[in-house]
């Protein structure tokens, strides 16, 4: 990990699908597909897979701790 | 024909306006910031006071810095920027797996020319000016980021706040080559400070590959990072095919800058309304809008909106501040699709012009 991540949320996209992910990072909000090339997304990857920090899902209410 | 355009470029490259892109290097003479200056720093960042290049914090236990664009150079070179980067908080203990230092990412793309993981594997040569506060011991790296192999090498400040040119030569590596693709293949950085996951092994030794991770870092003085108020300015980065240095390759402006864009583009308002942009809505939440390119980004990006968008139709509009991400991004595309689910009362499957209000700024981010 070498980003300060704070929170993640999925946002969906116009066919109902997760496209990006939300997070805070360092207080300033940023939008993240959910691409491999994108380094971010790795990020948020690593992020995800650390016990305890979770990815949450508005759409469905409830947390995701895997993001596939 | 060909022939006399290669002269051309040939005389230009000894010390003018040299476009044959021998530096493996981005906006080495730090002319371009898009982001400007930032403070109270505390983790990695990229690209504040020069694009391209970062600060890669880790394991720290109280060190801050700030990063910003200076006309502080070295006399005579040619150069008008420089980047300086000050401790605003001293590092009193760095964890073993501390990292504190300085450098640019580089993208498979390229690295070519280098040849490496062949017998041709071709030596490089980096330059760069350096003028520190403290004086102490450094390292410059370069690092494989595909095999996670090293090669460091030290150099000494032994005058405070005073211009002072880096060169090191390094041997092409003929075991590990690179991805040529849009991923980060190799860094090139300068150490500032290391925990004992980097150092324990004692000093560099200096010209071998290898993959002791201890070797990286050792020796360091850490003195930067541990002095509170404490400058680091640099300029003139240059990594090139050979072994002897070349004169520092000045792209013009308008190049260098297409070339950071690959990696961050902004759509700032805050100098004109510039930010205006055709969408189409979803729902009664969602607009998607096409943002036209200064360069294709080298991938999807991460998107980040500061201040607000607004969206008109007919007579009536409405407003978002949030909830921004990318709708399809399209490799070698002059165009970006956006979204933006956070706008209340749109009605859906209509044309709506999506423009910035106020200062209102658009960031797209495609950094490695």
């Amino acid at each position: 990990m070498t980003i300060n991540i704070t929170s993640a949320k999925y946002l969906y996209g116009e066919e109902g699908t997760k496209k990006n992910v939300e997070i805070v990072v360092d207080g300033k909000t940023w939008g993240v597909p959910m691409d491999n090339n994108n380094s971010d997304y790795k990020e948020i990857l690593e992020w995800a897979a650390i016990e305890g920090n979770n990815i949450t899902d508005p759409e469905l209410s409830k947390t995701c701790i895997n993001i596939d | 024909m060909g022939g006399i355009t290669r002269g051309i470029a040939n005389r230009l490259g000894a010390g003018g306006v040299g476009a044959n892109f021998r530096n493996i290097l981005i906006n080495g003479d730090m002319s371009v910031d898009q982001r400007g200056s930032a403070t109270g720093l505390t983790s990695d960042t990229i690209g504040n006071g020069a694009d391209r290049f970062y600060v890669r914090v880790n394991d720290r236990n109280n060190f801050a810095f700030s990063m910003e664009n200076s006309t502080d150079v070295p006399s005579g070179e040619g150069f008008s920027n420089s980047h300086k980067i000050t401790t605003t908080t001293a590092e009193t203990s760095l964890g073993s797996a501390g990292i504190l230092r300085y450098g640019q990412r580089i993208e498979g793309n390229m690295l070519k020319g280098l040849k490496y993981g062949t017998t041709n594997a071709q030596k490089v040569v980096v330059q760069f000016w350096v003028k520190c506060s403290v004086t102490g011991t450094f390292v410059f790296e370069l690092w494989n980021r595909k095999s996670s192999w090293y090669n460091s090498k030290s150099f000494t400040i032994d005058s405070a706040n005073t211009w002072q040119k880096i060169i090191k030569t390094f041997d092409g590596d003929t075991v590990n080559d690179f991805n040529i693709d849009t991923s980060v293949q190799l860094e090139a950085n300068v150490w500032w400070a290391a925990g004992t996951s980097f150092s324990s092994s004692g000093t560099v030794t200096g010209g071998d590959w290898n993959s002791d991770a201890t070797k990286r870092a050792g020796g360091l003085s850490n003195a930067f990072t541990t002095t509170l108020n404490a400058t680091f300015f640099t300029t003139g980065w240059q990594l090139e095919v050979g072994t002897s240095t070349s004169a520092f390759e000045r792209l013009p402006i308008d190049v260098n800058l297409r070339r950071c864009q690959r990696y961050y583009q902004r759509v700032d308002d805050a100098s004109g309304a510039c930010g205006q942009y055709a969408g189409r809505s979803f729902g009664t939440t969602q607009i998607t809008f096409g943002v036209p390119l200064s360069t294709p980004l080298r991938a999807s990006p991460s998107v980040s909106l500061t201040g607000s968008l607004r969206a008109f139709h007919g007579s009536g509009y409405n407003d978002t501040s949030g909830s921004m991400g990318v709708s399809h991004w399209q490799k070698d595309s002059s165009i970006v699709s956006l979204e933006s689910t956070g706008f209340s009362s749109i009605v859906d499957n209509r044309i709506y012009n999506v423009c910035h209000i106020n200062s209102t700024i658009l960031e797209m981010s495609s950094e490695i």
